[in-house]
């Protein structure tokens, strides 16, 4: 069975099994009761009102099912053994599924030109807010690339993510893109970066549940990169690119993004990355060693200053975190670290001057870093361009209006305050997700997009 | 498929209170299809979801972003499923009520007995996965999140997520592999 006729017979048959379901009237009852008793003066104890007296009921129609099931199974499927049975064991995130990057010796000594103009450095206090016509909605990663952009968002028919390209950030183009081996799709986008005079996408591919690399020398035809299918990150610097590897994990280098050479990172045999990043002229990447959902996570970094050499960081010890989101900026970097598992999550923000040394950082300019629901803020909250930091979402304290604010070096942040006639519409999308440009901030909706211009004091 | 009605969240107060459980009432039916999905087992699905009911509700001053509610309940629900079914691996139950449901929803037809018998094998390689990977699977096969929102509800890195999925497919071709060779 290939992956495809695989992933299709699976995904029939969840919905044969699982679809349409309605909650039972006793589960609809019983939760009424525990919310009811839970608003009584004294407090918020599970009283689970009426459930002795339908414990017996249940009890009764379980024993009858259980009869009327046994029946029907060995009548049908004699000597089959029912479902739920025996775990398989979990391999864990970080052993490798298939081949990495084929080490190829020292990196090409070329050193990439950048292909964008560099982002404002002037600080930001302002966004104007203008609605924007044929641009990315549903944008999954936007990448400066060639004097301007690509971004993909909204899936097309095939599952893949819509191209979209412009040169300003205002004006976009919808491109139709062609990949090689034929027959292949780019998937599901989860990152990209320019390197040199090439652009590199990991993508997700749904029926083999594996991530892909790509390149590309004008955008628009892609070719898959043999042997980088473990890659689930990238970051481009000055001094070329980094992918992040599941294998090891390792990190592959390479100055020109054609020839590739893999590094192991320092630390014990149970280490995951998180995320990577550029680092002024170098790179930094972040995670965790230990398994998630257990206790015995501890968050680990690591830095390099030319991509090939690591080092271990030096991280604060804070038993039971694992970092698992990684931005860079122009004086320093933010990593997001959380409590996998959790309910609610637990999240802190943590920030570096140069990815060699972290601390926990009471810094938070929204409050959203803290105990909270670990979903929606603290997995789209920041972003960062090595330039300057976004932080969006709404406050810990209040249901107000989303709020953006910018940093040059995560322990200093500057709200902006929106305006334009169309900040209004812009804010009421709340699945909307920013992306920054060089002079403003692409907001792409569920339906719409916007650009925020910058304006400066 | 999963499907949801949500209304907008009021935040604090009396107002809070009475939106926080019309959300977890709205909820309901996606909580018990998630947890009836992870558990296969349609008793312990209503106790999971009461159990995940209560903790919405005594955590609910915790959700900041009221349109956040729903992938907030699911990391609740899924959290709570997933602690029942390792529970269960220790113990060795085994859930029989679901199996029961589904054969009785297929009574009246009569299925092809090769095709009946290559969605047994599958049903029972699903069943067979780690509860972490049964999850993963769900999520992007049935619920049909993307790798970022499967990631953000689990509270774990979009690598780990691809890990999971990789390896829940592998482990399912090979289970199915298996089931063709000694058939």
């Amino acid at each position: 069975m290939d992956e495809p006729e695989l992933e299709a017979r699976l995904r029939a048959r969840l919905h044969v099994r699982f679809d349409g379901a309605a909650a039972p009237a006793r589960l609809r009852d019983a939760v009424a009761a525990d919310l009811t008793a839970s608003n009584q003066p004294h407090g918020r104890r599970f009283v689970p009102a009426g459930w002795s007296r339908q414990l017996l009921a249940i009890a009764a129609v379980v024993v009858a099912v259980v009869v009327v099931a046994v029946t029907l199974r060995f009548s049908m499927l004699p000597g089959e053994v029912g479902p739920g049975g025996s775990a398989s064991g979990s391999p864990g995130p970080t052993a490798s599924p298939s081949a990495s990057v084929a080490p190829s010796g020292s990196p090409a000594p070329t050193v990439p030109q950048p292909t964008v103009p560099p982002a404002s450095t002037i600080a930001w206090t302002a966004l104007d807010v203008a609605t924007l016509s044929g641009a990315p909605v549903q944008a999954s990663a936007v990448v400066p690339w060639s004097g301007g952009y690509l971004a993909w968002g909204q899936a097309t028919a095939d599952g893949s993510a819509q191209l979209w390209r412009s040169t300003d950030g205002r004006s976009w183009t919808v491109e139709v893109p062609t990949v090689t081996p034929a027959g292949s799709s780019l998937g599901e986008v989860q990152s990209g970066t320019a390197c040199g005079d090439r652009v590199i996408l990991i993508t997700f591919d749904s029926a083999s549940a594996s991530d892909q690399a790509w390149s590309s020398a004008d955008g628009t035809t892609w070719q898959r990169m043999s042997g980088a299918d473990a890659t689930f990150d990238v970051a481009g610097g000055p001094s070329g690119a980094i992918m992040a590897l599941d294998s090891g994990p390792k990190i592959a280098f390479s100055a020109d993004c054609t020839a590739w050479q893999t590094e192991t990172l320092p630390g014990p045999a149970n280490l995951s990355v998180g995320a990577v990043a550029p680092s002024g002229s170098g790179f930094v990447a972040a995670g965790y060693s230990g398994q998630t959902e257990s206790n015995d996570v501890r968050p680990l970094a690591w830095w390099s200053a030319d991509g090939v050499d690591w080092n271990a960081a030096t991280v604060q010890a804070k038993p039971g975190d694992g970092f698992v989101q990684l931005y860079a900026a122009r004086d320093g970097l933010i990593a997001v670290s959380t409590e996998p598992g959790v309910t609610p999550g637990l999240s802190s923000l943590w920030t570096s001057a140069d990815g060699r040394r972290w601390q926990a950082d009471q810094a938070d300019p929204l409050g959203t870093i803290a105990a909270g629901e670990g979903v929606g803020s603290l997995a789209s909250s920041f972003s960062g361009d090595g330039t300057r930091l976004l932080a969006y979402g709404t406050r810990n304290d209040a249901a107000g209006p989303i709020e953006y604010w910018t940093s040059f070096d995560g322990s200093h942040w500057t709200q902006l305050s929106l305006g334009g006639a169309n900040a209004s519409t812009m804010l009421a999308d709340s699945e909307a997700r920013p992306f920054l440009m060089r002079d403003g901030v692409l907001v792409s909706g569920t339906s719409a997009s916007w650009f925020g211009a910058a304006r400066a004091p | 498929m999963v499907g949801s009605t949500m209304e907008g969240l009021g935040v604090s107060g009396a107002r809070g209170e009475a939106a926080l459980a019309r959300s977890i009432e709205l909820g309901l039916d996606r909580a018990y299809r998630i947890a009836r999905a992870i558990l296969t087992d349609d008793l312990e699905a209503q106790d999971a979801v009461q159990d995940a009911c209560l903790t919405a509700w005594r955590q609910g001053g915790s959700l900041r972003q009221a349109d956040r509610f729903e992938p907030w309940f699911d990391r609740i629900v899924v959290n709570g499923c997933r602690d029942r079914l390792r529970r269960r691996q220790r113990q060795r139950v085994r859930a029989v009520a679901l199996e029961a449901a589904w054969r009785a929803e297929g009574e009246g037809t009569v299925p092809d007995p090769a095709e009946q018998a290559r969605d047994d094998q599958l049903d029972r390689a699903f069943d067979r996965l780690d509860p972490d990977h049964r999850i993963v699977v769900l999520m992007r096969y049935w619920m049909d999140l993307s790798v970022d929102d499967i990631a953000a509800r689990l509270g774990v890195p979009q690598g780990t997520v691809k890990s999971r999925l990789h390896y829940a497919l592998r482990e399912l071709r090979s289970d199915l592999e298996a089931s063709h060779g000694r058939a």
